[in-house]
């Protein structure tokens, strides 16, 4: 009877030490935080499409004059600075022909055959005003007068973000960088 | 039982007693005692920060703000607040996806290459990149920065860095409206009791995160 109690006693005693010596060595959890920022950007792209108002003469002849008016509209997502340039098929046609009505306060012609509008278009937006509207044939032989075509070419390039704001003349020094 | 026997069973009984008294802490008075009642409050501490980017919050309200364009500068400038009680180890994880695109270089010539998308000059005092925790993924680098000075409660880091660049790629080599995120984590990790390990502030700090990291990852 005392031999089964020691024994008892003894194996209570020894897992209690077991059960004290089990508490040393633990892996305490640490005080930790997070916190995280992942807005998106977009990719932009810059477009442009011509439209115009236009009124093929049934017939030409010297000395008449006709309206075309080409604008720009930005169709892609970022501002951007635009130019056109209008080009004759023929060689009589480049001879005779002149464009006409260039608002001055929009478009600026340069000397390499580029209009050069003086605002920053922004995505959505179309030019206020077209760069010419008439085509004049001046005084000239009929028979020298020959279906042409004009083609008219424009370019788009984006605009250099400063900040909100933009230097007066990125509208010329923005193509600066194309050609580069 | 034995003499013997009643030795041995007294000692294990004042092993056992030594054992539970030091585990439990608890001093025995043999005179006799009455206190008073006294309550101590125990608050559970806690580690909290606060990620601030103002000027890279700024750019949301302003027009094409977070448009990209080949070679545009945004700004972006994360920096970590200790707005808990505890002094902590501030770290700033950065990820930028990577694509095969067309560079256009300085030269303007045009390599195809596998590149982060974007770029930026680490240039806030007091962080340091943690080298061997960069990670690179078939559409992501993710590169660990940490701040070597431990942050007090209210104090703020540096920003890590001011802006970040778009690439100057091919136009079209990533799809209009194509979304694209630098993505930027804020970790912190209590200094007190932390154990930390190193022969350089560096490497206690690697030790530092490498507990966070351990921890979380036991956390799933």
């Amino acid at each position: 009877m005392k031999r089964k109690l020691l024994l008892k006693l003894s194996i209570a005693a020894l897992l209690c030490a077991l059960s004290c010596l089990s508490g040393f060595g633990l892996t305490y959890a640490y005080l930790t935080d997070r916190d995280a920022s992942d807005d998106a950007m977009t990719v932009g792209e810059v477009k442009a499409t011509i439209c115009e108002t236009y009124s093929p003469p049934r017939e030409l002849s010297p000395n008449m004059q006709f309206d075309k008016a080409p604008y720009i509209v930005n169709t892609g997502s970022l501002p951007c600075f635009v130019r056109m340039r209008a080009d004759y098929t023929t060689v009589n046609a480049a001879r005779f022909c002149t464009l006409a009505g260039t608002n001055e306060q929009d478009w600026i012609p340069a000397e390499d055959g580029y209009y050069y509008y003086k605002h920053l278009l922004d995505a959505g937006e179309t030019t206020v005003s077209a760069p010419f509207s008439k085509v004049s044939i001046g005084d000239c032989d009929a028979e020298l007068l020959e279906d042409f075509d004009i083609a008219v070419y424009a370019e788009a390039v984006q605009h250099i973000d400063h900040e909100g704001a933009h230097p007066s003349d990125e509208y010329r020094t923005a193509w600066i960088a194309y050609h580069n | 039982m034995t003499r013997t026997k009643k030795r041995i069973l007294s000692a294990v009984l004042l092993v056992v007693l030594l054992f539970a008294s030091s585990a439990v802490g608890v001093t025995f008075s043999w005179l006799s005692y009455s206190p008073r009642a006294k309550t101590n409050v125990f608050t559970f501490s806690d580690v909290d920060i606060t990620l601030h980017e103002d000027k890279w919050d700024a750019l949301a309200d302003v027009p094409y703000g977070r448009m990209l364009y080949p070679g545009r500068t945004l700004d972006k400038d994360p920096l970590i607040e200790n707005t808990g009680e505890n002094s902590l180890y501030a770290f700033l994880e950065v990820s930028v996806p990577k694509a095969e695109v067309r560079l256009v270089n300085d030269d303007e010539s045009i390599v195809k290459q596998t590149v982060g998308l974007f770029t930026y000059s680490v240039t806030g005092e007091g962080w340091t990149e943690l080298e061997d925790c960069r990670s690179e993924t078939d559409s992501l680098i993710t590169r660990l920065y940490a701040y070597l000075i431990p942050l007090a409660p209210g104090e703020r880091t540096t920003a890590l860095f001011e802006s970040i660049t778009f690439r100057n790629i091919v136009e079209g080599d990533i799809p209009e409206g194509t979304k694209l995120t630098v993505g930027v984590n804020a970790y912190a990790v209590q200094t007190v009791y932390l154990g930390e390990q190193g022969a350089d502030q560096k490497e206690k700090l690697r030790d530092a995160y490498t507990k966070y990291l351990s921890q979380k990852t036991a956390e799933g």
